[in-house]
């Protein structure tokens, strides 16, 4: 690396993340379709505050920004309710950017993923703009494509997402001729709505539903996903791993009968589980390395989610999970590293 | 030397000990007393606030539980578990205490209610450890004010704590904003802590 | 006479600041990061470490001839837990509210770091008056990080200043910031200082080469 500064380049050519961001486009699309262009300026918001945080340490160690900073603030807003207020975006870019990369040194330093410890920061900071108030998705064939945002000013405001009512048994899963067909946007806490089980996961695949910004449509996702899977440019050894022990956890519990598992089709569709597993969990930095590793940290993570979306208070399991994921990581990692070398030393005796 | 001696470091310890502790024995018990008052009044303190008329702010200590003693009459047969409000005898309102699991740590409080047991005079909670500025807001006057003058509904729930911004029956109050679990959990403790207070006390007035 | 009050200058400003307690010598965090969400809880709380800490480096140092080095330990920890159930109980007695809001944090001064640190490091070898002068500005030291870190928390997350609205912050513009009454809040508040004044220390240390 230079050290004079003048030939340093702003930006350092990052292939593995341009190919995530392409993979990223569906979402965004999605994220404009179903909820205004709003969402498009929280994006773009969102990768220039974060160019910039970078932009000021990269220059303190003499460093270039890494183009993996703009996957992280998409990834950000994406998973940012429709109705996020800039200044909360704005403070969640700046932690995520700052205290969970440059303070650890940069690109490929940190140990938890930017993207979702900055959410995880604002979702405890901020609890009412992040959990109370959504945005429910336009409806018609061209969907928001001709509005700014979808959020009224006075009562689009406090509501939960559908996988947020089933929890709370606000939406009854049922096949009787009086279940509703489409998922109602707003329920009174002390109300239950019976809804179609083949409504619910084909709205939840869909993804004409209220949520975060990207994350509604399951297909949408899986467009992304696959070109990443394809590519290798997520591990498939994470996705496979996560998707599948996620996958059998939730039917094993249903089939038990606890509550409130709702069975593996609506969990692994539903809260965005499938973004996560496609492109936070598979982050290369902080994810493990070593192929054994990434298998047990994709059940790790699966076993958390499925606890703390079913059994805890919190709606955002997935989001914790990961970084619990995360901060097993490394140690994942020397544990099979060590395991192979004691392997190999008795091999050779 | 006398600090060469095997026995020096027991005795000097022994004796350190037994001088300090003295000071701090003697110390508790002239505060004991106290301590044991503030406890207590901090209850006396919430039954008065849900009680119709009693309780101002600016009331000191003493004031505070001479009227508390003066006023309110312990639980007895007939009122249940409540504590009674009464005048020339006849009971005006009652105050019933209740608690239960909140977000964090129990909640304890105090619901006042008419001698019609069906209206609210007031609401107070004299132990809580919710979140501050989310779930804590349940022990400010913005929030224990609204249950003033509600009535207790005989059909479903007896009270509904609703979404910020609900429309609001004779029954409901609104939901501190961004506070659901404590809402979800007080509204459980107040609703559990009515239910059986009313039956325990319609059975026995039915017995009567 | 010159040398004399030096030295004793030399104490106050090793306290302060070049062997700060809190950012320097990184000591009873568990506090810092407990009691700092309200300024007021701050204050009360720094008062009984100043109170503790200058009356038990005090007290260790009066008895520091007759102490057998053996049990030094133990004795210190007496002291301090003496001095510590007094400031609790006289809270508990004269101040109920503020005894809540605190908890059992004022309980635990007794094994704050920075007292049984001082007595040990300070209090055991030196006589009585600087040990403490030392205790109090140690503590001082410890007072000033946590007041600047409750203040800061206690305006982001309540827009309040000791109990008082502040404008633009309790106003409706302002949307609180939850995470800072909480315990993580203490954590990034903590860090944030203690890399602020080492970034100050060490330029003051690069210019005085």
């Amino acid at each position: 690396m230079s050290k004079t500064g003048k030939t340093l380049k702003i930006l350092r050519k990052q292939p593995a993340m341009r190919h995530v961001l392409l993979a990223l486009l569906p979402c965004i699309a999605g994220a404009v379709y179903f909820f205004g262009w709003r969402s498009l300026f929280v994006i773009i918001w969102s990768a220039a505050v974060g160019f910039i945080v970078e932009l000021i340490f990269t220059r303190l160690r003499k460093e270039s920004v890494s183009e993996a900073v703009f996957v992280t603030t998409t990834i950000f807003a994406l998973i940012m309710p429709p109705t996020i207020p800039l200044h909360v975006l704005t403070i969640g870019i700046i932690f995520a950017v700052m205290f969970t990369k440059e303070v650890f040194g940069g690109f490929g330093r940190n140990i938890f993923n930017p993207a979702l410890a900055g959410r995880c920061f604002v979702y405890v900071c901020f609890p009412v703009a992040l959990t109370a108030t959504w945005a429910p998705p336009a409806g018609g064939t061209s969907g928001a494509l001709g509005s700014w945002t979808t959020a009224s000013k006075p009562d689009a405001v406090t509501s939960a997402t559908p996988m947020a009512y089933l929890k709370a048994k606000n939406i009854v899963l049922g096949s009787g001729e009086n279940a509703a067909t489409n998922i109602p946007f707003k329920i009174d806490r002390s109300q239950s709505v019976t809804v179609n089980k083949t409504t619910l996961l084909k709205n939840l695949f869909l993804g004409r539903i209220s949520g975060t910004m990207g994350v509604t449509s399951a297909l949408l996702i899986l467009i992304g996903g696959i070109y990443l899977f394809i590519t290798k440019t997520a591990s498939r050894t994470i996705i496979l791993s996560l998707v599948i022990a996620y996958g059998v956890l939730n039917q094993l519990l249903y089939w038990a009968g606890v509550e409130p598992v709702p069975g593996a089709l609506p969990a692994v569709l539903g809260g965005g589980f499938l973004f996560g597993a496609f492109f936070m969990a598979t982050d290369p930095i902080s994810s493990p390395r070593t192929e054994p590793a990434k298998v047990i940290y994709g059940i790790i993570i699966a076993a958390c989610t499925t606890v703390i979306r079913n059994f805890s208070i919190f709606n955002g399991g997935l989001m914790f999970s990961i970084l619990i994921g995360n901060m097993f990581a490394p140690i994942l990692d020397y544990a099979i590293t060590s395991v192979k070398a004691r392997h190999n030393s008795e091999a050779k005796k | 030397m006398i600090r060469k001696k095997a026995w020096f470091p027991v005795v000097y310890m022994f004796c350190l000990t037994a001088f300090f502790s003295t000071i701090v024995i003697g110390f508790t018990q002239v505060t004991g007393e106290r301590v044991e008052a503030n406890e207590k009044l901090s209850f006396e303190k919430a039954v008065l606030a849900a009680l119709p008329g009693l309780y101002e702010k600016n009331l000191s200590r003493l004031e505070l539980h001479k009227r508390f003693t003066e006023s309110v009459s312990p639980p007895d047969n007939f009122s249940a578990a409540a504590y009674t409000l009464r005048q020339n005898g006849q009971i005006i309102a009652y105050a019933l205490p209740v608690s239960g699991r909140g977000f964090w740590a129990p909640i304890k409080g105090v619901i006042g209610i008419k001698a019609d047991k069906k209206t609210i005079t007031g609401i107070a909670f004299y132990q809580q450890n919710e979140t501050p500025g989310l779930g804590a807001e349940i022990a400010k006057a913005a929030f224990t004010e609204q249950f003033r003058g509600k009535t207790i509904s005989t059909d479903g729930p007896p009270l509904n704590i609703k979404r910020p911004g609900a429309v609001l029956g004779d029954s409901d109050v609104h939901a501190v904003t961004g506070a659901t679990q404590t809402s979800t959990r007080l509204e459980k403790i107040i609703n559990d802590g009515l239910e059986e207070w009313l039956s325990r006390t319609t059975t026995q007035g039915n017995a009567k | 006479m010159t040398a004399k009050t030096s030295r004793s200058k030399s104490i106050i400003t090793e306290g302060l600041w070049y062997n700060n307690p809190v950012f320097k010598q990184v000591l009873g965090i568990c506090s810092t990061l407990a009691v700092t969400n309200l300024v007021l809880n701050t204050l009360v709380m720094c008062v009984a470490l100043i109170f503790t800490l200058s009356l038990s480096s005090f007290t260790v140092s009066v008895l520091r001839e007759f102490t057998p080095r053996n049990i030094r330990m133990m004795i210190e920890t007496l002291i301090i837990a003496f001095y510590v159930i007094i400031v609790d109980v006289l809270l508990k007695a004269f101040w109920p509210e503020m005894s809540g809001n605190l908890g059992p944090y004022v309980g635990l001064i007794i094994t704050n770091c920075i007292v049984m640190g001082r007595c040990e490091a300070y209090g055991n070898s030196n006589p009585p008056a600087k040990a403490f002068i030392d205790g109090f500005f140690n503590a001082l030291g410890y007072t000033f990080i946590l007041l600047i870190i409750a203040t800061f928390r206690e305006i982001l997350g309540m827009g309040t200043f000791l109990g008082f609205a502040v404008p633009y912050f309790s106003g409706p513009n302002w949307d609180k910031w939850i995470i800072m009454v909480m315990p993580p809040g203490a954590f990034f508040m903590l860090a944030i200082v203690t890399w602020i004044f080492r970034s100050i220390q060490a330029v003051k240390e690069d210019k005085a080469k």
